[in-house]
């Protein structure tokens, strides 16, 4: 195991304190000599723990915010994927008159949702958000998880009823929405609260609201 | 091993087959270690100039949205300069109305099964927006050239102005074609209204032809987006 520890004191008037400490080196060093699939593996635990981060509502936004801090967009990337092509692909077994509607609607949902969280995000920032750009992308879009999970159950029992379709989605509209609004609020001064919430609320209704249409 | 006071760093890599020790000297000159320091923030550089269009709150933002509503004001619409969040979002939000609107209103009025046709999101989106931005800007090169506006108040208010048409598209899901009319012509007026009144002192003085294509062009947006409602859409 590769390793650095050391000890740095400090000299301060009173007295003096050191600092010790030790990091392992090994996560990363070695990820060129291990199989693929361990890094692959490695990477999809990592994804799996910033999801659970962002979705159990018992960490405060700072606390998530903090977790999400290194960002990587190959969650939002994977959730986005498994969206859009679920509901492309329910389209096109209800429309078959249509063929094109289902590359329409995989198109319609991936630019919506990357070109969406960019704008939401860049909202935030003219209204004074001091916030790094991908790190809100990152947040916006692991965020897309509760939409997602309506969308796979929908995917299986969207003919029982229109009522339960609705349920559904406004469950999932709901905890994607609450999880992120509070990281939002957080970014800009009190006064402006609002206007930043607003376009994340309007994002994610959309994408509800695509998905209803759809099941 | 003990290094004496001096600060160091132990290393080993058994993998590679490395071990060592780095040592440092302390910065005398730097006392205290801050371990408050703020997180550093990306110099967003890009979008400085847009910021000073932004310095609204949630106040400001609804009081301007309930003026657009009431257009025989004779006070200026902003009282210095507008502002790009009414002007991007108020147009947002209309082609999301207007896309649940019209799918509710067609699955309503239609017999049989209707199957969702996602493209009349995209033309929703592509007209209001190309109206949105690119009316304020022939406004802005070829009419108002000599004249002390810049495109981003045009903007914002010509981006205001289409509130007016919530109402309208809320109206318009009870399928009658008169109501449907009836409600988008009184939104166009209604906003072609607020636009004219503010700008009214700078039109008055404009050479003939420019005052009546203003008039044109200003109106063209609302038409236009009357236009693809009526028979696109609904």
């Amino acid at each position: 195991m590769s390793e650095l520890k050391g000890n740095i004191p400090i000299d301060s008037p009173s007295n003096s304190q050191s600092i010790q400490g030790k990091i392992d080196l090994q996560s990363d060093s070695n990820s060129l000599n291990e199989p693929v699939i361990q890094t692959i593996l490695h990477d999809l635990k990592r994804i799996c723990y910033k999801l659970k981060c962002v979705m159990i509502p018992r960490l405060s936004n700072d606390e998530k915010s903090k977790e999400l801090r290194d960002w990587d967009l190959w969650g939002p990337l994977i959730l986005c994927l498994m969206l859009a092509l679920t509901l492309s692909l329910s389209s096109d077994e209800y429309f078959i008159y249509s063929n094109d509607t289902g590359t329409l609607i995989f198109s319609i949902v991936f630019v919506v949702v990357w070109i969406g969280s960019a704008v939401v995000t860049i909202n935030a920032q003219l209204l004074g958000g001091t916030v790094s750009f991908f790190h809100s992308v990152c947040l916006l879009g692991y965020c897309l998880f509760p939409l997602n999970i309506a969308a796979l159950i929908l995917a299986f029992i969207g003919d029982i009823s229109v009522f339960i379709n609705l349920v559904l989605v406004v469950l999932g509209l709901s905890w994607s929405t609450f999880s992120s609004i509070g990281f939002m609020a957080g970014l800009v001064p009190s006064t402006r609260k609002a206007l930043a919430e607003y376009p994340v609320l309007l994002f994610y209704l959309f994408l509800a609201w695509l998905i209803l249409m759809i099941f | 091993m003990d290094h004496g006071s001096k600060n160091f760093f132990e290393f080993s890599d058994p993998v590679e087959g490395m071990q060592g020790v780095i040592q440092l000297e302390p910065d005398r000159n730097q006392g205290r270690v801050d371990a408050n320091s703020p997180p550093s923030t990306s110099a967003n550089t890009t979008l400085d100039p847009y910021k000073s269009y932004c310095e609204v709150d949630t106040a400001l933002v609804l009081q301007r949205i309930k003026k657009t509503l009431w257009p025989f004001d004779r006070r200026k619409f902003f009282e210095n300069k507008g502002d790009l969040y009414g002007a991007f979002w108020v147009p947002t939000t209309l082609i999301f109305i207007l896309s649940v609107a019209g799918t509710l209103a067609t699955r309503i009025s239609s017999d049989e099964g209707y199957a969702f046709d996602p493209t009349g999101i995209i033309i929703t989106a592509g007209s209001v927006y190309f109206f949105v931005f690119a009316i304020p800007a022939v406004i802005y090169f070829v009419l108002f050239t000599g004249i002390d506006i810049t495109y981003y108040d045009l903007l914002s208010l010509y981006g205001y102005s289409y509130f007016a048409f919530w109402p309208a598209a809320i109206i318009s899901v009870v399928n009658f074609s008169l109501i449907r009319w009836l409600a988008f012509s009184i939104a166009s007026i209604w906003s072609g209204l607020l636009i004219g009144k503010n700008y009214y002192n700078e039109v008055q003085f404009l050479v003939e032809w420019k005052k009546y294509v203003t008039i044109v062009i200003s109106f063209s947006g609302y038409v236009g987006l009357t236009l693809i409602a009526n028979f696109y859409l609904y």
